[in-house]
């Protein structure tokens, strides 16, 4: 995603609602991809998304260009949703004794089904859905949302060889559920 | 640790950069010309990374924008409402709080009063020799009891007022109004003096 122009977001820290409202469609699909990684449904992530922004609203006149916006952006879009994780766990925990927070349920229906190229496309897809979220979040910001290394370091306020374990982790595990699932296809029945 | 430990452990970032030639990556390169496990993982590895790079993005309602700028827009509101005077419900009590200290203040039993200003005279007359202070004991009174009753009022109104002081959007409202206020008492003094 292409970082959005600097007096865009001068205009909207002046309170020019047209200049924020440019800077969130510029945005919104990052910010949602996130916190779809995050919580696996739809409506969270859109609920999640809104809040987001208005968060961003609140705190746009205390933003100093000293970080890049996006890096800023998706550091209050993770501490939103980990807030949120934190709540539906509490939630959970009433209702039915689970505390583990990923347990949420993956998804049945793809939202990107129609979007997945092939067979391959869809069995990665799901592989990273079931991954856990820490992993998800780092390929998310990786691979979606396209940051650097040192600036997913910086929006999860981590160190960069932590992030670094992480994705490779990440690729590992999802290496071994391909190399595995590969296999079942593979075997005569 | 096995050399193939080894190698498995830094293979997924040999294929995420590209698989180079740098020197950093000798000893992948050398012993993956020898392993085949290693090989078969660094294929596996590559088609990982090939489609992590074509991970599609979820789409989102594209009503999605409009709710966001109304939830935005009635935020707005929130905050304007924020600076409106503070509701009777407010005033009434922390005023009547204020009056009550003022009053309990004032008639608290108090060593003489010129006896107090004559001590405060000599103590500022040690510290400063050459600039002897007068000091009305009338005006001394008012102006510790005006510091002390605005400093109370100001404290218990802001602490039961509406204001949400860890927004930062509020915050920077403040900032610019006691700068603005500042300046404008800065012009004043320098007008007049």
């Amino acid at each position: 995603m292409n970082a959005p122009p600097s007096d865009l977001i001068v205009r909207a820290q002046e309170g020019d609602m047209q200049a924020f409202a440019a800077l969130v469609q510029s945005t919104q699909t990052g910010v949602y991809n996130l916190a779809y990684s995050l919580l696996h449904s739809r409506e969270e992530a859109e609920d999640l998304t809104q809040e987001t922004f208005v968060r961003v609203w609140r705190a746009l006149p205390g933003f100093r260009a000293e970080a890049k916006f996006t890096t800023w952006l998706y550091r209050i879009t993770v501490n939103t949703c980990l807030n949120r994780r934190r709540q539906l766990s509490a939630e959970m925990a009433k209702v039915d004794g689970q505390t583990d927070p990923e347990s949420v349920s993956i998804p049945e229906d793809e939202p990107t089904a129609a979007t997945l190229r092939d067979e391959r496309s869809a069995v990665l897809w799901r592989a990273v859905q079931q991954l856990p979220a820490k992993y998800r979040l780092v390929i998310s910001l990786f691979y979606q949302q396209q940051l650097s290394y040192p600036e997913i370091a910086r929006t999860l306020a981590l160190p960069l060889g932590t992030i670094k374990a992480h994705l490779n982790r990440a690729r590992q595990s999802l290496a071994k559920s391909l190399r595995g699932q590969q296999e079942g296809l593979d075997d005569p029945v | 640790m096995t050399l193939c430990d080894l190698t498995c452990d830094s293979l997924p970032q040999y294929v995420a950069d590209g698989e180079t030639e740098s020197l950093a990556y000798a000893s992948v390169r050398a012993h993956l010309r020898v392993c085949a496990t290693c090989r078969a993982q660094a294929l596996a590895l590559r088609h990982v990374e090939q489609g992590l790079r074509n991970l599609p993005l979820v789409v989102h309602d594209p009503l999605l924008t409009a709710r966001i700028l109304r939830r935005v827009a009635a935020e707005s509101d929130t905050i304007a409402e924020e600076w409106r005077l503070l509701p009777w419900a407010v005033w009434v009590p922390a005023l009547a709080v204020v009056l009550a200290i003022v009053f309990a203040a004032a008639s608290l039993p108090m060593p003489s009063s010129a006896t107090l200003v004559q001590g405060l005279r000599a103590m500022l007359s040690g510290w400063l020799p050459s600039a002897p202070v007068q000091v009305d004991a009338v005006l001394f009174w008012a102006i510790w009891l005006a510091v002390f009753a605005t400093s109370a009022g100001v404290g218990i109104g802001l602490s039961l007022s509406h204001w949400d002081s860890s927004a930062s959007h509020s915050l920077g409202k403040v900032q610019s109004r006691v700068s603005g206020a500042a300046a404008r008492l800065w012009g004043l003094a320098r007008r007049t003096h």
